[in-house]
């Protein structure tokens, strides 16, 4: 197990939530931004299991709530719920092939893109969009490629 | 676990959404993830590098001419204005009413942009030590651009106006008529809330601040009227309005400090 490279990753996948599509030119691509920290969440919970932990989860959504001005915990919750399920379903999910994976992704996206929409209707006062669904299937599409990619980096001891 | 983390969620939001306790926590943690955003921003400025280094002579100089015309065009509107606001302040003081101080400008550059459809805020590289603070009013060249909504001490966030959790109170610059332009969260709307049908208000009328409310100075031009609808089922009219502020565009901004005398004392209400 080597922390520093761990850290490392967790940083770039914030970097990444941060990071913005080209919206000044096509500003409907504000609705496909993928979810950047969701993906790495659940590619981490799949390989090492419990030593995630719902806390580190949560410790990770707590930064993204203030690097997007997001009510403070949201992320928070979101995460740790969605550690939760995916630890409690891991021996299945593990059996998937990438495709059905993907989908459960996709699942997840939305159900925490739907949380996030009602949790910000409830504070905010917001409205509705079909974010969730873009979002999702942007994710999801991206889920072989950054399995794939993590994989590679992986028997270098990086994640144990 | 589980439990316990949601509850403190929603205990954290809640703290969050209703008092502001967690001002501090949050500027605190903003100067320490604030870096992120100049790397996740740097493609972009890089680019914007790369197509400045590398534009061509030609266009350089169309640009500088371009410049130079509009400098002449506000020079002459600098110089008029010496002389009304001469003119003003004696009226002013003919009234018995105080003059107005003009504020002064502090210029920012936007870091980092944040466009979802439910959320528009950006970050700028100005922060307490340059003496920002909460609430202060945000332009561009073309008209107002938003507030700061968080300050930490090199870096501050501005909610745009545009942001469907953003209101701000406008009149009419051609009558006086007051209203409230709040956000849609899209980039070329803006939409004024509960206006009367009997309201004086034509398609191609400037808004502007109306400064109640204390929170923006009065005066900075916000939107223009593009439709006015006026339906015999409802006693509000449907106005749609375009922000002035070039929303996406923008690179460079304006944060405005209010001239001391002229600052209304308010509670500093959350827009």
């Amino acid at each position: 197990m080597n922390p520093l490279i761990l850290v490392g990753v967790a940083i770039a996948a914030l970097l990444l939530s941060v990071f913005r599509l080209p919206t000044d030119w096509y500003p409907w691509l504000s609705l496909w931004q993928p979810q950047w920290l969701l993906l790495l969440l659940t590619y981490w919970g799949l390989q090492v299991g419990t030593r995630l932990g719902v806390l580190w989860a949560w410790l990770a959504g707590f930064f993204v709530d203030i690097l997007l001005a997001e009510p403070m915990g949201l992320n928070g919750a979101i995460f740790a719920s969605l550690t939760y399920i995916l630890l409690r379903f891991r021996e299945r999910i593990l059996m998937y092939g990438l495709v059905q994976q993907a989908i459960v992704v996709f699942v997840f996206v939305v159900a925490a893109e739907v949380t996030r929409s009602f949790w910000l209707n409830f504070f905010n006062n917001q409205g509705w969009s079909v974010l969730p669904l873009t979002s999702g299937l942007t994710t999801a599409l991206l889920w072989p490629y950054v399995y794939k990619l993590l994989r590679v980096m992986e028997p270098k001891g990086l994640f144990r | 676990m589980l439990l316990v983390l949601t509850l403190l969620s929603l205990l954290l939001a809640t703290l969050d959404a209703y008092t502001q306790y967690l001002r501090p926590v949050r500027s605190a943690l903003l100067q320490i993830v604030s870096p992120l955003y100049y790397i996740a921003e740097a493609p972009y400025s890089i680019g914007g590098a790369v197509s400045r280094t590398f534009s061509s002579r030609q266009e350089l100089l169309a640009q500088l001419e371009q410049q130079r015309l509009q400098l002449l065009a506000l020079s002459h509107t600098a110089q008029r204005y010496q002389a009304l606001r001469a003119d003003n302040d004696r009226m002013r003081n003919l009234l018995g009413s105080k003059e107005k101080l003009p504020g002064s400008v502090l210029i920012a550059e936007i870091v980092s942009v944040r466009a979802t459809p439910n959320s528009h805020h950006v970050i700028i590289d100005k922060g307490t030590e340059d003496g920002l603070t909460v609430g202060q009013a945000v332009l561009d060249a073309n008209g107002l651009f938003g507030q700061v909504v968080e300050v930490s001490s090199a870096t501050s966030r501005v909610l745009l106006i545009i942001d469907k959790d953003h209101a701000v109170p406008v009149q009419v610059n051609r009558n006086g008529a007051r209203s409230i332009a709040g956000g849609t969260g899209s980039k070329d709307n803006l939409v004024l809330e509960s206006v009367p049908i009997s309201m004086d208000i034509q398609v191609g009328d400037l808004l502007e601040t109306s400064g109640l409310g204390g929170r923006f100075p009065v005066g900075y031009p916000v939107a223009e009227v593009t439709s006015v609808v006026l339906d015999a089922n409802s006693v509000f009219a449907q106005v749609q309005v375009r922000p002035l502020a070039r929303i996406n565009q923008s690179r460079f901004l304006l944060v405005v400090f209010a001239a001391a005398k002229t600052v209304a004392e308010t509670s500093g209400g959350e827009l």
